[in-house]
């Protein structure tokens, strides 16, 4: 073998080939028309073919050794899981393809809502990769000491340089997928071409060279019918089964199979194609492994293994050369893939979490991605040149496709099963990686199997079977147990409604430009996000002081998109500053106003869809009133225009934010209403105080509650305009009276005091003098009593109030004058009530309606004031002998400025505010007979504020007074 | 999981049964014979092929079909 290449040559050629697959890489992204080829659909069923590393290209060959054609298991399944796209890879596209997540760990985390999720998938999946890395090392290494054994020393490490630098070099500039970056896809694609290319020509060759074509092929059959039986027979006997599992879940869960599924390209035509490309390629790649499995027992050098038989079975150099080449493509393409996969799960879910938010983490990213791949491939060699050399490539590779196996219960509840929680995969993860470091990794370091116990014990098991069942059946037990005896959190319940609906608009509350170059400020530094901000404002065509929340929406989704891989779903929402995607419903509602302007216009009945929704939320933006909705965790989602006027707060600012995040005096009211009886009113001092009602209502679904916020300062303050008026025109028509009844005390003491001045040493002066003071102490009660009826009330001064007190109080300040003491004045106190009332507002209540009765009476006037009938009210009944009400006033008697008297004499408001001051007391007032005619007001002894608005008024009443209609 | 094309999943879960029954159920004994020719294997493999070029070929049938403007 002095002609074969050396491990000098070997790495050269290594070395040499990876740079052309660097350049391709380049210079399809520099080439529009290599740049759509690169993106067709079928090229990425040729780039899943890194599927086929040199365990496929070298090791299939020593497996079939081992175990026949089981080795084609471990494709056929890849075959079967294509066949199942539109059930599984799809739906997982789509999660990921809306969530932007860059891995499995990402889908895992989010899915989970949980870091430590996260931190778990990825150092199983590291742990679980490395022997699978180690295996591409061990393949090369292999293959370069059988060519040209003078370097096998040297060409594992030096193959691991090689690696690194060409992970760190191309891989990294894949970090970001991007679709205007499809150079990996274009070179996995190529690399896959060249290994079909490779193993094509090995095996023609061999056919050729060894049988002399198919016909001798089968000629040799004949002659050797043990050849063919030895592997056939395990496909009955052996693992096929578990073989063609672990194929299944791999085809789409290893790393580097997510990575270029469903992150480079994860859309549907893509996928599409991925049905029947993938398993095309597969098996052309394994279609010669059979003939050079033949040809190697015939030609290759005794004890050479037969994982190596794809080089050795020519004899040829030329062919050797190709059939390395093939095997470096199939590593380096596994390595390269798997590197990136591997190191975007370390870095995001195990080195940031880790630091502390400064600055520096952003910046070096890229660098820290860099070491971690390198790391990871040396970390491969390690484990290579470390672990004992037990079994073949495939036992290794088995080995990787075990622990992967692992996440499938997980993904289980990322796409059917909403009820799946982090407990739940947490415990099967570690029960199922328990049996899969016993059974599956520690025996390839040397340590006893379950499966070899089992044996020992007499039982005639498969190992990779007990392995496959034990773990994913411990691994699902505990999945489901986990995740039965808890339920799962708010946010793991919502992530798993998103999962399962992954086209639900994506949410979060939008920040403006500035907020964003704030939170960005944490981790890049003030002038990295102010680059970053500015760059993608530009990219978006999104102006710098853009309000729009639609356009910031944009800028938001830009942001998080760019951060997502490189820091992970989670770390990225929440450095964006968009919170947990479920807690959506205020930016989307927002977003919703927002649609005409955005970039991408709806269609159709979308469009009509979108139409409705605006107007719904412009009418409610519109409102006059106040209007805060919550969702069911108490959050707010609906902010509207008028509640930002009466609170000051801003609907941006306070979106999803909990009622107990609100400033002071409103998040306390707004809990108060929420949590109370649903309605309260309060009042605000300041410069400008303010007079609130507050109303609260459950809402059935998608929001807790919503709370109406009403500013009736104005309307209070029209109300006390219009009842101090009536009072005024009260005085009026009592002033006659009054006057009379000052005069006659005034003309006693007139009488008494010029008597005095003639007789000033009189003896009975002094009893005289009492006279007038009496008379003048009579004058005093009849102006204080008007007084304190003409006193312009300041609000619901509430208090206990002696409502037969009052009752007399009221009689006197009518009986003043000529007419009333003319009339027969019943007076009938049953007994001596006291309610919580407004002193000043009822006794108005009582004079409206005695000056009305006094003035209709003909000879009497009747007041009774009694418990009512349940003890709950005191009613007081008013009754005159006059003519009675007509029919016509009757319906109309509440009505503001309806009166039946003539013109001048009556302002028609005293009874309309008679009813508006009741009914804020909780009571009623009716006109109980119109002949004779009787008022009757009830009142409730005890009064617990005022009366829900919303009341509807009784059928016999009459509608509300006038402040509602300032 | 909501799929916008639920007869492109039942036509998936069809051929993916059959499939299943064919290459990974004890049935394989049917095939899986010391006197099956050499290329059987590889045979049935190219079945499979041949059933998801017919998935794909459906789907992208569909998608060539009418645009409706609520799509």
């Amino acid at each position: 073998m002095s002609d074969m290449p050396g491990g000098v040559l070997a790495v050269a050629a290594a070395a040499l080939y990876l740079g052309l697959l660097s350049l391709i890489a380049v210079v399809v992204e520099r080439c529009p028309r290599l740049r759509r080829l690169a993106r067709h659909p079928i090229s990425v069923g040729l780039a899943l073919g890194v599927y086929a590393t040199s365990w496929t290209f070298y090791g299939g060959v020593g497996f079939a050794a081992t175990e026949g054609y089981n080795f084609l298991a471990i494709s056929v399944g890849v075959a079967l899981s294509c066949l199942a796209i539109p059930l599984v890879w799809r739906p997982l596209a789509r999660v990921v393809r809306a969530r932007q997540l860059q891995s499995a760990a990402d889908l895992l985390a989010y899915r989970y809502q949980s870091r430590a999720v996260g931190a778990a998938v990825a150092v199983f999946m590291v742990a679980g990769l490395l022997p699978y890395l180690s295996l591409q090392m061990r393949a090369i290494a292999d293959a370069a000491r059988w060519l040209g054994d003078a370097s096998y020393g040297w060409t594992g490490p030096a193959f691991a340089i090689l690696l690194s630098l060409f992970a760190m070099g191309l891989g990294s500039r894949y970090a970001e997928p991007r679709p205007d970056r499809p150079g990996l896809l274009a070179a996995l694609a190529v690399e896959s071409g060249v290994k079909v290319l490779a193993i094509t020509v090995v095996g023609a060759v061999t056919l050729s060279d060894v049988f002399g074509g198919l016909d001798g092929l089968d000629a040799w059959l004949a002659a050797h019918p043990q050849a063919l039986a030895d592997l056939y027979r395990p496909v009955v006997d052996g693992p096929w089964v578990p073989l063609t599992v672990l194929a299944f879940v791999a085809a789409f869960l290893l790393p580097r199979q997510f990575h270029v599924a469903f992150v480079e390209r994860g859309d549907d035509p893509g996928l599409r194609h991925v049905m029947w490309v993938l398993p095309t390629l597969l098996l052309l790649l394994h279609l010669p492994l059979p003939i050079i499995y033949w040809a190697g027992q015939i030609r290759a050098p005794v004890g050479a293994p037969a994982d190596v038989f794809v080089l050795l079975a020519s004899e040829r150099p030329g062919v050797r050369a190709i059939a390395f080449l093939g095997g470096i493509s199939a590593s380096s393409a596994m390595i390269l893939v798997c590197a990136v996969a591997l190191s975007g799960m370390v870095v995001n879910h195990l080195v940031l979490p880790l630091q502390p938010a400064r600055g520096w983490i952003y910046q070096r990213l890229t660098a820290l991605r860099r070491l971690v791949m390198a790391g990871l491939v040396f970390a491969g060699l390690a484990v290579h040149l470390l672990a004992p050399r037990a079994g073949t490539l495939a036992d290794l590779g088995l080995v990787s496709f075990t622990a992967v196996l692992q996440l499938v219960p997980g993904i289980i509840g990322v796409l059917f099963w909403t009820r799946a929680t982090r407990r739940g995969f947490v415990w099967g993860l570690c029960g199922g990686g328990l049996i899969w470091l016993l059974d599956a990794a520690l025996p390839q370091l040397g340590g006893p199997s379950l499966g070899g116990a089992l044996r020992a014990a007499g039982l005639d098991v498969d190992h990779r079977s007990v392995t496959v069942g034990l773990s994913l059946g411990l691994n699902s037990l505990l999945f489901a147990i986990g995740s039965l005896t808890a339920p799962p959190r708010r946010a793991e319940a919502r992530a798993a409604t998103f999962c399962r609906d992954p086209d639900a608009p994506p949410g979060g509350a939008v920040q403006g430009p500035d907020a964003l170059r704030r939170r960005l400020a944490v981790v890049l530094g003030p002038e990295g996000a102010r680059r970053q901000i500015d760059r993608f404002l530009t990219e978006l065509g999104i102006a710098a002081d853009e309000r729009r929340p639609a356009e910031l929406q944009r800028l938001s989704a830009r942001v998080e998109r760019a951060l997502s891989g490189l820091v992970g779903p989670l770390a990225a929402r929440a450095l964006v500053g968009r919170g947990d995607a479920p807690a959506a419903l205020a930016a989307e509602l927002r977003f919703v106003s927002g649609q005409g302007r955005g970039a991408t216009p709806p269609r159709g009945m979308q469009r009509a869809l979108a139409r409705v929704q605006r107007y719904l939320a412009t009418v409610l933006d519109e409102m006059p009133v106040g209007v805060c909705a919550l969702d069911d965790d108490g959050r707010v989602v609906v902010w509207n225009r008028a509640l930002t006027g009466i609170t000051g707060l801003d609907g941006d600012a306070v979106a999803d934010s909990a009622l107990a995040d609100l400033p002071d005096p409103w998040g306390h009211m707004l809990r108060e209403v929420r949590d109370g009886s649903g309605f309260i009113e309060r009042s605000l001092g300041g410069r400008r105080p303010r007079i609130l009602r507050l109303r609260s209502a459950d809402l059935p679904e998608e929001a807790a509650a919503v709370l109406v916020v009403e500013d009736i300062t104005a309307r209070r303050q029209l109300r006390a305009q219009a009842a101090h008026q009536d009072r005024l025109a009260s005085i009026g028509r009592l002033a006659a009276g009054v006057a009379h009844e000052i005069r006659n005390p005034l003309t006693g003491i007139l009488m008494v005091a010029r008597n005095l001045r003639l007789e000033p040493e009189a003896d009975d002066a002094a009893e005289r003098l009492d006279l007038v003071i009496g008379e003048a102490k009579r004058i005093d009660a009849i102006v204080r009593t008007l007084l304190g009826f003409s006193r312009e009330g300041d609000g619901p001064a509430r208090g206990a109030v002696d409502l037969a007190a009052l009752v007399e109080d009221a009689v006197k300040l009518v009986r003043l004058g000529k007419r009333a003491r003319a009339l027969e004045w019943r007076v009938s106190i049953a007994d001596p009530l006291t309610i919580e009332a407004d002193r000043q507002a009822l006794r108005q209540v009582l004079v409206n309606l005695l000056a009305n009765a006094r003035d209709a009476a003909g000879s009497w006037v009747e007041i009774a004031l009694a418990a009512g009938a349940d003890g709950a009210f005191a009613e007081i009944r008013i009754t005159d002998d006059g003519p009675g009400v007509s029919p016509d006033a009757v319906e109309r008697i509440f009505e503001p400025f309806f009166t039946s008297k003539p013109p001048g004499e009556g302002t028609g408001l005293g009874l309309a505010v008679c009813h508006r001051i009741v009914d804020e007391h909780r009571g009623h007032l009716e006109l109980l007979a119109d002949l004779p005619t009787t008022f009757r007001v009830r009142l409730p002894r005890v009064s617990s504020g005022p009366p829900p608005p919303s009341d509807p008024p009784l059928p016999s009443q009459p509608p509300p007074p006038p402040e509602d209609e300032p | 999981m909501a799929s916008p094309d639920p007869d492109q999943r039942a036509r998936a879960a069809v051929v993916l049964a059959v499939a299943v029954a064919l290459v990974a159920s004890p049935a394989r004994v049917i095939w899986a014979r010391p006197e099956a020719p050499w290329w059987l294997p590889f045979a049935l493999w190219g079945g499979l092929c041949v059933g998801g070029a017919w998935l794909a070929a459906r789907e992208a049938g569909r998608r060539r079909g009418p645009v409706h403007d609520d799509e």
